[in-house]
């Protein structure tokens, strides 16, 4: 075999070997990035308790804004350049999927000429629902045996996980940006796909949400009226100011944009992301109590069907298949083509390979 | 703890002892580029080089500003050292460099041993594939092809 992670012949015993922080010169911006970063840190948490939860896009990118300028500070010209274009990707992402979002109900316009415009579902998912549940609604169920004027704590754990959907996978995305930018871009090519698919069954499935059907106002009427005040189990352990900001958020939403859950889809991707890194099995199991926690917590406060749920299960499972085939193909490609570009060298013996 | 599998760094003299066919050890290194290679695309290991040392090799050290340019925006992974991802060398980089590799300094050496230190220590790669042994000096897990038979 041809390679060899010995030091011999010309061995320089480790006591003489030069360590690379000594050989180097110390870059000062690392301690200046982490100062930045913690003290990003220490004012966010300071916000979330006297001002509360930033949820609408705009302020979210914001706050990613700031926290990049904090993790990239010294960091070489390309890398900025290359942060800049990573931005406009990510901005342009969120844009095409609020306005494909909120055209959803009113169809789609093809260059002026003509408009598409799918019909609204009333009733199918209910349908799927009750047959998946033996002829119950599991919104209705759930708000009848649970919810009280009282708030309990199970509508604490249901609005903080509800709530966690506007934060959650962009502060995924923030950390990832500025740890290794190979993850980032595998992280957004699923999410952003995700997002992709999900606004193109907006449009061609508009879907009425359990809260709309059962509200007497859309005289939907499939069951009766139930509650719809999704973050009052957050607002109760004392994040004050959060709901004008989530209003602001919905308000620039499309209401029948209910097929697939994004809200289910996105508590999975952070978890599946992470989960080949999570070793113990305890630990994936509790990992993966999340995405359940908030599908429960979605019909509980009947914002979505058990069946928008599952659709934005499928949709993540098939995201990271994909993805994950693409990958291997590129590898392979690249593999490939360096092969095929080495000169065809004699059989040699098999060699022993380096430790990964 | 990184995400991301371990990096192996291509040193300049690996590099081109397997881009010269002509190169006394072009057989032991390209052999064990075929093995590396074949750990890259198991997902075992990243493939990287100092991004001067790639350009110059893949691309020869006549450039116009243009190719240069166009090479630094953006590397096509085509031909031999497809799997192999560049480390961009910036201004500061080149900086450190210079002040690794002064001269009277505990780190005297050429600049091409003291880039690639300094890419080491700043995209935190610990194991080095070269002929050079030079980096013996250094703690680096170094992997190096045997001596090519007499």
């Amino acid at each position: 075999m041809s390679m060899t992670t010995t030091d011999d012949p010309t061995f320089v015993p480790p006591s003489s070997r030069v360590r690379l922080a000594g050989a180097v010169p110390y870059e000062w911006f690392r301690p200046v990035r982490l100062t930045l970063m913690w003290t990003y840190l220490i004012g966010y948490l300071v916000w979330l308790k006297t001002r509360g939860l930033t949820v609408d896009r705009v302020s979210v990118a914001i706050a990613v804004g700031i926290f990049l300028l904090c993790a990239f500070v010294g960091k070489s010209w390309r890398t900025w350049g290359v942060l800049l274009m990573d931005c406009v990707a990510y901005c342009l992402m969120w844009l095409a999927y609020e306005k494909t979002r909120g055209a959803a109900d009113d169809g789609v316009s093809f260059f002026g000429l003509f408009r598409v415009k799918f019909p609204l579902q009333q009733t199918i998912m209910r349908d799927i629902d009750r047959a998946m549940f033996f002829g119950h609604d599991p919104n209705v169920v759930l708000q009848d045996r649970f919810w009280s004027n009282t708030i309990r704590w199970w509508d604490v754990v249901a609005g903080t996980t509800y709530m966690t959907h506007f934060v959650f996978p962009m502060i995924v995305m923030a950390v990832l940006w500025a740890t290794s930018h190979r993850q980032w871009a595998r992280f957004m090519k699923r999410f952003a796909t995700l997002l992709g698919v999900a606004c193109l069954l907006f449009i061609m499935l508009p879907t009425v949400p359990p809260w709309m059907a059962g509200d007497p106002k859309w005289h939907i009427d499939l069951f009766h009226e139930l509650h719809r005040n999704a973050g009052r189990g957050f607002y109760h352990i004392g994040f004050e100011s959060f709901q004008d900001g989530y209003k602001l958020a919905l308000s620039n939403g499309n209401g029948v944009a209910a097929m697939p859950s994004l809200h289910a889809s996105f508590a999975l991707v952070v978890p599946a992301f992470f989960l080949p890194w999570i070793k113990p099995k305890w630990l994936k199991a509790v990992v993966l109590l999340f995405p359940i926690i908030m599908l429960s917590s979605l019909v509980y406060l009947a914002e979505h069907w058990v069946i928008d749920g599952l659709a934005g299960w499928a949709i993540t499972g098939l995201t990271f298949w994909f993805w994950n085939r693409m990958e291997q193909r590129t590898r392979s490609i690249r593999a490939t083509r360096a092969l095929s570009a080495l000169p065809q060298l004699p059989e040699m013996a098999t060699p022993e390979e380096v430790p990964a | 703890m990184s995400m991301d599998p371990p990096k192996v760094l291509l040193e300049r003299s690996f590099l081109e002892a397997v881009a010269q066919p002509e190169h006394a050890d072009h057989p032991s290194c390209a052999e064990l580029y075929r093995h590396l290679v074949a750990q890259f695309e198991r997902q075992e290991i990243l493939l990287v080089a100092v991004g001067d040392h790639l350009r110059s090799i893949e691309l020869g050290d006549d450039l116009t500003t243009g190719a240069r340019a166009k090479w630094f925006l953006h590397r096509a992974h085509k031909g031999l050292f497809a799997p192999v991802d560049a480390l961009y060398v910036g201004f500061q980089h080149r900086r450190a460099a210079a002040a690794t590799g002064a001269p009277g300094t505990d780190t005297d050496t050429d600049g091409t041993v003291a880039m690639t230190l300094v890419m080491c220590s700043r995209h935190r790669v610990r194991r080095v594939v070269t002929t050079n042994p030079a980096y013996k000096r250094y703690e680096l897990e170094l992997v190096h092809p045997d001596p090519a038979p007499e």
